[in-house]
């Protein structure tokens, strides 16, 4: 009897622990970041000086870790790039995501971009069915510099999207990162290679980017430069 | 085995499976140089969607569809949303149709192509969406507007696809559910076409006679039969009756000669849960 009583105390403890622990990580993440307020870890080059401009970005994203415990009310974490036009406040953007109603930690790709006008309209696909692989490589680009931007996946630079004559024939904003849009905490790791992709099509890391520590909106969300990759523009970033 | 091999049996074996190795490599190339010619698409070498399986089973109820669009509507912050309307296609025709400025692969080949063939359901809703959980650079507000059109795996249920916008798209392009079919307590996908086929005429000048073991076709209406898609068809039996099962729509229904020549066309409207009974002729020489 005393032994069942003592364990019973015990477990009463460990439930109250975990109970105190969870609430107080909860109330931390949930001050400041929830499914309508979105916290983000980014490394963002807004080109300043007109014409600076590029013809397209690209991302090597890597997801080491990642877990949306609140996925079915529409939760999510990317880990993406985008590609943003100022003029018009458009963007375009392609990665990784888990979340969105589908499961906690099946990673997906994904592209969305906004529609005509800023700040309203928006498209997005979630390629559901299958997963993507922890290591993925995104290509947003207007090759032919027509207006005509096009996503592309994968080892094989694999086309899988275009948006014509929405955008202009160059964009000057690259972002690349985490975005997490959840009222509880997710867990996400991971890092991120980038280049931008000049006019004559060469490849030119994000020399004008803000890097180390940009995008700690608080204690939530941290970021890196990539120490194994390091080049402007490249990071390991994190759900502290 | 290799314990078994002294020194210079294992270089023996190394060499000859080396020559081995490079022999198939070898025959490989020339299969692939060969093959160079084929004008089917492949699928890149490390293809991204080679995972894809495209869902299995029958379709959802068109009832659970609505269910995981009205959930979403209410999450978009439209409990009620208004001018509910659905339609069925692949996946590629309902990404044009909601945004005709997308272009796609025409034919990537291997899981992709199965990707774009997948069957989805498009949810076309009216209100005033905001998408909180919209995927949006950081320092953007969440997406606005009127025309909420979600699109959803028929067979897995799974959302694919949202699009926010102001207008509807044209529907029609796709295979669009009648409204009725919407309704609360019906929401289903298919009715039912109970017929008769009789023919009339030929060399003795028969009467009208019920038509055994006769082709019965179904195409779309108000395009005509000559040169339709025919969707689907069936055969009379003893008593010249048949069944069809289809989707609610308008539909031209007829009877097939062998000759090819289609007997004299009926327009049915086939409401979702209902059935239809029509009577069809066909004259024969």
């Amino acid at each position: 009897m005393r032994s069942t009583l003592r364990g019973m105390t015990v477990l009463a403890i460990c439930v109250l622990a975990s109970a105190l622990s969870t609430g107080t990580a909860q109330a931390s993440w949930g001050g400041s970041c929830t499914i309508n307020e979105h916290c983000y870890s980014v490394t963002r080059w807004v080109m300043r000086d007109p014409p600076e401009s590029v013809k397209g970005g690209v991302a090597f994203i890597t997801t080491n870790l990642i877990n949306v415990p609140e996925w079915g009310n529409g939760s999510f974490v990317d880990d993406e790039i985008w590609v943003v036009f100022q003029s018009s406040g458009g963007w375009i953007e392609a990665g990784q995501t888990a979340g969105n109603g589908d499961d906690c930690c099946a990673l997906h790709a994904f592209v969305a971009h906004s529609l005509n006008y800023y700040f309203r309209g928006y498209e997005e696909y979630i390629y559901t069915g299958f997963t993507d692989t922890p290591t993925s490589k995104f290509y947003i680009e207007d090759r032919a510099a027509n207006s005509n931007w096009c996503t592309y996946w994968a080892e094989d630079n694999v086309l899988v999207y275009c948006l014509g004559g929405k955008y202009p024939a160059y964009a000057d904003w690259l972002e690349s990162g985490i975005e997490a849009a959840s009222n509880s905490r997710p867990v996400n790791e991971g890092s991120q290679e980038v280049a931008a992709v000049f006019r004559d099509g060469s490849w030119h890391p994000w020399h004008g980017s803000e890097t180390t520590a940009y995008g700690e909106t608080g204690p939530e969300m941290c970021i890196t430069p990539n120490y194994k990759s390091n080049s402007p523009g490249n990071a390991i970033w994190w759900i502290c | 085995m290799m314990s078994k091999l002294d020194g210079f049996g294992r270089v023996r074996l190394m060499l000859a499976l080396s020559v081995v190795g490079l022999a198939s490599i070898a025959v490989t190339q020339v299969i692939s140089a060969s093959a160079g010619t084929s004008p089917a698409p492949s699928p890149p070498v490390s293809d991204p969607f080679a995972a894809y399986m495209p869902p299995s089973g029958p379709e959802l109820p068109l009832a659970q569809i609505l269910t995981t669009a009205r959930s979403d509507s209410v999450r978009a912050g439209v409990p009620s949303p208004s001018a509910v309307a659905v339609a069925q296609g692949s996946l590629r025709e309902v990404m044009r149709t909601v945004n005709p400025d997308v272009t796609l692969p025409s034919s990537p080949g291997g899981g992709q192509e199965a990707w774009l063939n997948s069957t989805v359901d498009l949810v076309s809703m009216h209100g005033g969406f905001t998408l909180h959980d919209a995927h949006v650079p950081h320092g953007y507000p969440a997406p606005t507007g009127s025309v909420l059109d979600l699109v959803i795996d028929t067979h897995s249920g799974e959302l694919v696809g949202r699009i926010l916008g102001t207008s509807t798209p044209d529907l029609q392009q796709l295979y669009l559910v009648p409204a009725e079919s919407l309704s609360a307590g019906v929401a289903t996908r298919t009715g039912l076409i109970l017929g008769r086929l009789y023919g009339v005429g030929g060399p003795a000048r028969h009467g009208r006679r019920p038509a055994q073991d006769f082709k019965v076709v179904v195409a779309r209406a108000g395009r005509g039969l000559a040169g339709s898609t025919v969707l689907t068809s069936t055969r009379t039996s003893v008593n010249g009756s048949f069944a069809i099962r289809i989707r609610p729509g308008e539909y031209l229904l007829a009877g097939s000669l062998s000759s090819g020549r289609f007997c004299a066309a009926q327009q049915v409207l086939v409401r979702a849960g209902q059935s239809t009974r029509t009577t069809l002729t066909c004259s024969i020489r």
